[in-house]
């Protein structure tokens, strides 16, 4: 205790009490003002090892997983304004996406500014790697396989935003707050650094079989080189389009897997005629998924999604009669999931019919059906035969244009050789249940008759159904269950399937299926079931004849194949702008595509606020 | 071992207090009556023997008696009344008359570091004593300042119990964190949660820079300064009080019940050319109410304390015990906290005081479901909670929302948190006129949640297929050490106070956090990561941290208490900026005048009080992230590769930070006027503020094709927020009735005069389908609301057909007004439509005294601010139901000119000014009866006094406002008085008591 009445000695304590503090000051004056991000590694420290300059270029990779880049705006820009697909979900969901359905978008609308800034984000990491990882002290071949696949990344970026909006500005580093207000290039120059890149990148990356099984996924030089002769065919430079793509085609990495519909399963990631997927992998904790399937996938019973991106009956009916690949494509309500869970049972609010089945996830994907494992197929081996089939056609090679195409197709045949016109589906439970015959369940039942088809034309139905009683009672109006082919019992869809393999066309076979009608009697409530048997006879065709015309005939033909082929994977609206029709097109579905401004789309209008030196594009 | 000890030393430290000493020497008696000074008896005076722990107490004739030496004095004391001391000097009779204490030149103002007379302020100060806070059912302090302090504006976030308001002090002058800094005791915290109304024995809101400039660059929003309770020599009082009550929700949305919901669905249907929802809407009666479903209209709230303080010359205590608990109006939600207390002060020799001032809370609750509120009012009433097997019904049958059943019936979201905040500090008086302080403080938090669902099947879009439990810990750590040098003289005329002073301080805040899921059962006991399945689990852990340190300087001078001058400065060095721009510097300057004390206004006899005042200063705003300078790398931006799809490490700069940042500088200048009239029974302040803040540090939007995730932080705004405050009171009275009112009022003029390099602007709050809500932009008020101004409906086609639309119109739908008249309807139209900052507030405090009876109503207002219900702007996802409001739709021609045709988006959902509610209100907000019973009732069972009282909190609002309240805070300051669905804020009676030992 203190007990000195003496000023002196009081003051000297003070005095020590404040030199005390003057020592802490000294010492805490560094551990109080400099302190440093806690738990986050900072710019000055970054950028100076192998393994962060792999870990720059994963996070350039990272973006192709975001919202923006590979979905829901995305699939709008790309899908629903096709004629391929439809919004999707309930009408008032997304109003957005119905003005680019429609085209009665302005530069307002939010798609536009969201893919623009994903994609440039993009940009910004690769910029930032392409830029940074030379500087590093490394292993050179892998410093250049770094670079190269940023600068892969790079034109894959500026790939869609060429497309998408015209002339972009063109960002090549990171700016400085000085640069931050750029012009637009034109179309051409983005091009051209589109075209270097990927010529840089081609140099530099191995092919597929040259990496090893830890780093499958990455972008090859395969990949380089297909999206490269991709780039060339909408630059309509068709010389380099069709070296490029053959180039491809002969380097033997690649080969058409021959299930069609193994491709869009788990088991089809990364296989045979993969060259360019955005990797995905739905584990718990969610870092390695994307958003693709959930905004695609059936809104309703299984809830698997947001119902969005639905198929039209145009591109139903653009299939070829008996064309297994709609199959794979079209998830229909009522249809059993390809994983064979559930069947779909669509939200009665959404009347939505078939849904994008290429996305499908299963449902007890782990982190959720927002998490979605599935790979985005963003270029396949198929796609590039049709591009070097374009290609030859546009230089004059139609015989080449016609091997190319009819590879395609003699894969899509798979094992099968002749057709009634038919797609079957196993009957799901339910609908079973609902026309009182659990024995049918899992039989074969007519799901899709192409129209004018010999099996349309000999009358047999293919499966209806409505909702009544307040969209709580579904009533099978008629389905067609098929029971025997030729006398011989079928009880599976690939017990069908395995009959019709030894068809030839022009056979004619006798199909024996029970009709179950159902009639519903709104005063009553009540429904009433008939089941009768039908036997028809019906003389098979040709299952997807190769290709023997020319001319504008092969054109449309190789421009078909496309649309069936890459049938739901984003690529139907910039094909038809390429193909210089998408007006005709698109007006023909009522849509109110204008020639003079929806061959690019406006500049997001919020970039236009920002940036003074931005133009418009012209029309907006 | 340690633990006794400490436990040893806390008790001792409180019996040592108790034991104050005693003399005794030649006894008499001596006695009298207390009296106002127009006469009145004062019944329950204390009147005790200085130095002693013996005393007594007036009976209801303000009559007393007390057995005393002949050299003892006596010391009066009364609440509202200035203490008195007078010396028995062997006398037998000594009536003694009290003035009230509100004589400002007396009373004592806590500022920064230290203390001032009132009457020597040159500063704004608004003081609020512990009777306006006390006994008001409420577990926060600031909830209890509301309508108090003229220049304040107090909006409740929520009504969610232990939910904390936004307090703005002077409008709002940042784009970033706008609440102002709290001084408990000394330690500067952000947090005053932790802090129970009962404890607190003054508050005072600093409001100019003259006030503020000594907190430098943490006073720019204005600062409170919290002074606790002490303990005062003399015999040991107990107080202790209690109260209990209910709440309930006295404003419900009016909703359509379920033949309303079904008949507006049908139509809504029809008018998007969607197939009829419900068959027959006439077979549906009212149906379930949801809303009351999910609020508990008896919600208990109650509060109890008791208060020990006293102490001897060498040793004062106070000991406090407080327990707080609520039920909230929205069922699974509550809270409840205990505070221990313990503000000791030791004398160590004439010269040495040393002291501590510590609380010690304990908080825990439950939070409601999330989106509780909304869910409910948005849920199908045309069903059922349960079906008829008792499972819950699957609301979403029609596209409706969960069922709020379910949600309450599987929400776990449980907290729980220490907090422990006080000083200890020593005081050293030295040479002559020196004195040195040394004070540290330590401000430690600790704050769990854990939220578990149980695996649950409602429906398709409400279930959990796996049960999950995520735990989350956050601690903080805040130490203050500061350590001042105070000289004062008065030489003749001259009166001079100085002031200097250096502060460090330090704090770190850590999360926590963790997940699994699949754990095995519902029981409680499990709810511990560790009984989850370890694969898939999560963990995050993250930190922040800042520091700083700061040189303070004041200087006080008043020439024949009539001249003041103050001049301060502190410097301050923060981590938070890098080190170029590290220091700042902030100065400020005030001049007095106390007119009234010039010789040519002595014969002026009724202005007991005229001053005039005035200053400027500049203050700084460092309510920024730490580490904006510093540019840091993004982790986890992982990709997939390998054959088996493994994750791989990814991380890259996806930020650009600015080295460059400094401190925002608010600069203010206030002119006030003091006014006392009548013996100060009439006291006003008015004062008129101009507060301008530049180098706002604001993220200026750049373009999108830099390429970063979000723009760099830049300072690049400036903000000028200009007004009147006013606070006047009146005491009156006759005999045995005294009454006072009180009225506070300010003005808020607020105005963006800069905002980035040309034509930026912010924009925010983001409601569905009307895409952004507000604006901030140089010439408005910050986060203004700005969108289409709807003019009608189109009763007809043919309207339609001359009118300029947005394209898709029909008619029944809003016409928008053509802003800028080019004949078309086009984003250029959208247009300014209010702002979410109150023009005027006001505030009315009544008390009322007759004998032993006591009320007090406290009332505020509000008018001139734009309240968003955005509530109601969010449909479309799926079936919701309706507010009442919706059955006034248009419904064939000439059926509304307001309310458009029904549907569930579209153009009516793009029109701001539909969803635009005045914010004006009028609110009963406190009102409390009592009644103390008489002296000679208590005095036969030794207790000094006890009061009964009842009070209703939120008695009445009138408003035009729709949803539950007009005040709406929480959202940044550049998207705010947002109404997303809110929890409402309750009204609560209660009965409580008091009682003095």
């Amino acid at each position: 205790m203190l007990n000195t009445n003496h000023y002196f000695q009081r003051f000297l304590t003070v005095l020590s009490m404040l030199l005390l503090s003057g020592l802490f000051l000294s010492g805490c004056q560094d551990q109080l003002l400099n302190k440093k991000p806690r738990g986050e590694l900072t710019q000055a420290s970054f950028f100076q090892t192998k393994g962060q300059a792999i870990q720059a270029t994963n996070a350039a990779y990272q973006q192709l997983r975001n919202f923006n880049v590979h979905s829901f705006p995305w699939l709008g820009m790309t899908d629903i304004a096709s004629d391929d697909a439809s919004k999707g979900s309930t009408p008032a969901d997304a109003a957005f996406l119905s003005e680019i359905d429609n085209f009665t978008f302005d530069a307002t609308n939010g798609a536009f500014m969201s893919t623009w800034q994903a994609y440039y984000q993009g940009i910004y990491r690769a910029n930032i790697a392409i830029q940074k990882i030379p500087d590093i002290d490394m292993d050179k071949t892998l410093r250049s396989r770094l670079v190269g696949e940023n600068k892969f990344l790079r034109a894959y970026y500026y790939f869609f935003l060429v497309r998408a909006f015209g002339g972009v500005p063109l960002v090549t580093k990171p700016l400085k707050p000085n640069e931050f207000n750029q012009s637009k290039a034109t179309a051409d120059e983005v091009y051209s650094l589109i075209e270097q890149d990927l010529k840089d990148a081609a140099k530099v990356l191995p092919q597929k079989s040259g990496y090893t099984a830890n780093d499958i996924g990455r972008a090859t030089k395969g990949a380089a080189q297909g999206l490269l002769a991709k780039v060339y065919l909408f630059e309509k430079k068709y010389q380099e389009a069709q070296q490029m793509a053959e180039n491809v085609i002969n380097s033997g990495q690649y080969s058409l897997l021959p299930d069609y519909k193994k491709i869009f399963t788990p088991a089809g990631e990364n296989t045979s005629g993969t060259i360019f997927s955005v990797q995905a992998v739905a584990v718990e904790t969610g870092q390695g998924g994307t958003p693709y399937s959930v905004v695609q996938g059936v809104r309703g019973t299984p809830n698997l999604g947001w119902g969005f991106n639905n198929p039209t009956s145009q591109l139903l009916q653009s299939y070829e009669a008996g064309d297994p690949r709609m199959e794979s494509t079209v998830l229909f309500v009522n249809e059993v999931l390809p994983d064979g869970s559930d069947a779909v049972r669509d939200n009665p609010n959404m009347n939505n019919e078939r849904y994008n089945q290429k996305p499908f996830i299963p449902q007890n994907n782990p982190g959720g059906t927002w998490n979605g494992g599935a790979n985005i197929r963003r270029l396949r081996y198929s796609d590039v035969i049709l591009i070097a089939a374009e290609a030859a056609y546009r230089n004059g090679d139609e015989s080449t244009a016609r091997k190319y195409v009819n590879m395609v197709r003699k894969r899509a045949r798979g094992r099968q050789n002749a057709t009634v016109g038919l797609q079957v589906e196993p009957v799901a439970n339910f609908v079973a249940d609902t026309v009182g015959m659990h024995s049918v369940s899992g039989h074969p039942f007519i799901r899709y008759i192409t129209s004018g088809s010999p099996a349309d034309n000999i009358g047999l139905k293919p499966f209806d159904w409505s909702l009544q009683d307040n969209n709580s009672l579904m009533v099978v109006n008629d389905i067609d269950v098929i029971q025997s082919v030729d006398g011989k019992t079928v009880s599976t869809p690939a017990e069908f399937e395995s009959e019709m393999k030894s068809k030839q066309p022009g056979n004619t076979i006798s199909i024996q299926v029970r009709r179950i009608t159902q009639t519903y009697d709104s005063n009553s409530g009540n429904t009433s079931t008939n089941t009768q048997t039908v036997l028809v006879n019906v003389t098979t065709e040709q299952l997807l004849p190769d290709i023997t015309s020319s001319g504008q005939n092969l054109l449309d033909a190789i421009w078909h194949e496309r649309r069936v082929e890459l049938g739901m994977e984003q690529q139907r609206f910039f094909d038809l702008q390429r193909e210089g029709r998408a007006g005709k097109v698109l007006r023909a579905q009522g849509k109110n595509y204008d020639e003079n401004k929806h061959n690019v789309y406006p500049i997001p209008q919020q970039e236009l606020d920002l940036d003074p030196n931005l133009e418009q594009n012209s029309g907006y | 071992m340690r633990y006794k000890q400490l436990l040893t030393i806390l008790l001792t430290l409180g019996v040592l207090a108790c034991l104050a000493p005693t003399s005794y020497g030649q006894q008499a008696t001596v006695q009298g009556t207390v009296t106002d000074s127009q006469g009145g008896a004062l019944p329950g005076v204390n009147i005790l023997v200085k130095g002693t722990t013996k005393g007594t107490s007036t009976n209801s004739e303000g009559h007393y008696k007390l057995t005393v030496n002949p050299t003892d004095t006596l010391v009066f004391s009364f609440v509202g009344f200035e203490n008195k001391e007078i010396p028995v000097n062997g006398r037998n009779t000594i009536n003694v008359s009290l003035k009230p204490s509100t004589l400002q030149s007396q009373e004592l103002v806590v500022v920064g570091y230290g203390t001032q007379k009132k009457s020597d302020l040159t500063g704004s100060v608004s003081s609020i004593s512990a009777e306006d806070v006390q006994n008001i059912p409420t577990s926060s302090l600031t909830d209890a300042l509301q309508g108090k302090v003229s220049g304040v504006r107090i909006t409740p976030t929520s009504g969610r119990p232990g939910s904390q308001p936004q307090v703005r002090i002077r409008g709002v002058g940042t784009l970033n964190d706008a609440s102002p800094l709290y001084v408990v005791d000394g330690m500067l915290v952000d947090d005053i949660s932790f802090l129970n109304p009962n404890n607190v024995k003054s508050v005072e809101v600093l409001k100019d820079a003259s006030a503020t400039a000594i907190y430098g660059s943490r006073g720019a929003n204005g600062v409170i300064i919290i002074t606790t309770k002490q303990g005062q020599a003399g015999k040991t009082q107990v107080n202790a009080r209690s109260y209990y009550g209910f709440q309930q929700v006295n404003n419900k949305i009016d909703m359509a019940n379920a033949h309303q919901f079904a008949m507006l669905a049908n139509e809504s249907a029809q008018n998007e050319g969607r197939p009829p929802v419900f068959q027959n809407p006439d077979q549906y009666g009212k149906g379930t109410n949801w809303q009351n479903l999910i609020m508990d209209d008896q919600a208990p709230i109650q509060g109890f304390n008791v208060t020990a303080s006293g102490g001897s010359k060498a040793t004062t205590y106070s000991l406090s015990a407080d327990f707080f608990k609520q039920d909230g109006v929205i069922r699974g939600s509550n809270y409840q906290r205990a505070t221990l207390r313990l503000n000791n002060k030791y004398t160590l020799s004439d010269h040495v005081d040393f002291g501590h001032n510590i609380a010690f809370t304990y908080n825990d609750g439950d939070q409601e479901a999330n989106d509780l509120v909304n869910i409910a009012l948005r849920a199908d009433p045309t069903l059922s909670p349960r079906n008829s097997q008792g499972d819950f019904t699957n609301t979403n049958q029609n596209g409706g929302s969960s069922n709020p059943a379910a949600s309450i019936a599987y929400n776990n979201n449980h907290h729980y948190g220490y907090h422990t905040s006080g000083n200890a500090y020593v005081d050293i008086d030295f040479l002559k006129n020196f004195q040195f302080k040394s004070t540290f403080g330590l401000d430690l938090k600790r704050g769990e949640r854990k939220i578990f669902t149980p695996e649950f099947f409602v429906s398709p879009l409400q279930n959990n297929q796996q049960s999950d439990l995520t735990v989350t810990d956050n601690k903080q750590t805040n130490w203050l050490n500061e350590n001042t040098l105070k000289y004062q003289n008065d030489i003749g005329d001259h009166s001079i106070k100085l002031l200097a002073g250096v502060t460090f301080q330090d704090f770190v805040s850590e999360d926590l956090g963790g997940s699994r899921i699949n754990i095995p059962g519902t029981d409680p006991a499990l709810r511990f990561l560790n009984a989850g399945q370890s694969q898939g689990q999560t963990n995050s852990n993250t930190s922040f941290s800042w520091g700083m340190i700061s040189y303070l300087f004041r200087a006080n001078y008043t020439y024949k208490d009539r001249y003041l001058l103050t001049a301060t400065f502190r410097r301050d060095g923060s981590s938070r900026f890098a080190s170029a721009n590290r220091w700042g510097n902030f100065p400020s300057f005030a001049v007095g005048w106390r007119i009234s004390n010039e010789p040519f206004m002595q014969d002026v006899s009724f202005v007991s009080n005229l001053k005039l005042r005035g200053s400027w200063g500049k203050i700084g705003n460092d309510k920024i992230a730490t580490g904006a300078a510093i540019p840091t790398v993004t982790s986890n931006l992982d990709a997939v590769f390998g054959q088996g799809q493994k994750i791989q490490t990814g991380a890259t700069v996806t930020e650009l930070a600015n080295p460059d940042l400094k401190w925002e500088e608010t600069e203010q200048t206030d002119i006030g006027l003091e006014l006392g009239l009548f013996d100060n029974r009439f006291t006003a302040d008015l004062d008129w503020y101009h507060k301008k803040t530049s180098d706002i540090l604001v993220r200026v939007p750049i373009p999108a094709l830099v390429g970063v995730q979000t723009p760099p932080i830049v300072n690049a705004a400036s903000v000028l927020n200009r007004g009147w405050d006013l606070n006047m009171k009146w005491r009156g009275g006759k005999g045995d009735f005294t009454y006072s009112i009180g009225l506070t009022g300010s003005t808020v003029h607020n105005e963006v005069l800069s905002l980035g390099r040309q034509k930026e602007q912010i924009l925010a709050g983001n409601v569905r389908n009307l895409s952004f809500t507000t604006r901030t932009v140089a010439g408005h008020p910050i986060g203004a609301f700005y969108g289409y101004k709807a003019i009608g409906v189109f009763q007809n086609q043919q309207e339609i057909n001359n009118s300029p639309t947005l394209g898709n119109e029909q008619p029944g739908d809003l016409r928008i007004a053509d802003a800028n008249g080019d004949g078309k309807i086009t984003s250029d139209d959208k247009m300014f439509l209010g702002s979410p900052i109150p023009d005027f507030t006001f505030g009315l405090n009544l008390s009322l005294n007759y004998k032993l009876f006591d009320a007090t109503v406290a009332l505020d207002a509000q008018t001139g601010n734009q309240v968003l219900n955005a509530r109601k702007a969010i449909r479309g996802f799926r079936l919701l139901n309706y507010d009442a409001s919706f059955l006034d739709r248009w419904h064939g021609q000439g059926t509304s000119n307001t309310e458009p045709r029904i549907t569930e988006s579209g153009v009516n959902y793009q029109i701001l000014s539909r969803f635009l509610e005045d914010g004006d209100y009028l609110r009963v907000r406190n009102v409390q009866l009592g009644y103390t019973l008489p002296v000679g009732v208590t005095s036969k069972i030794d207790v000094q006094k006890v009061r009964f009282y009842v009070n209703a909190k939120n008695l009445v609002t009138l408003t035009g406002y729709s949803g539950y309240t007009p005040l709406i805070g929480g959202g940044s300051v550049i998207a705010t008085g947002i109404d997303n669905g809110v929890y409402p804020v309750a009204s609560s009676y209660t009965i409580g008591i008091e009682l003095g030992f």
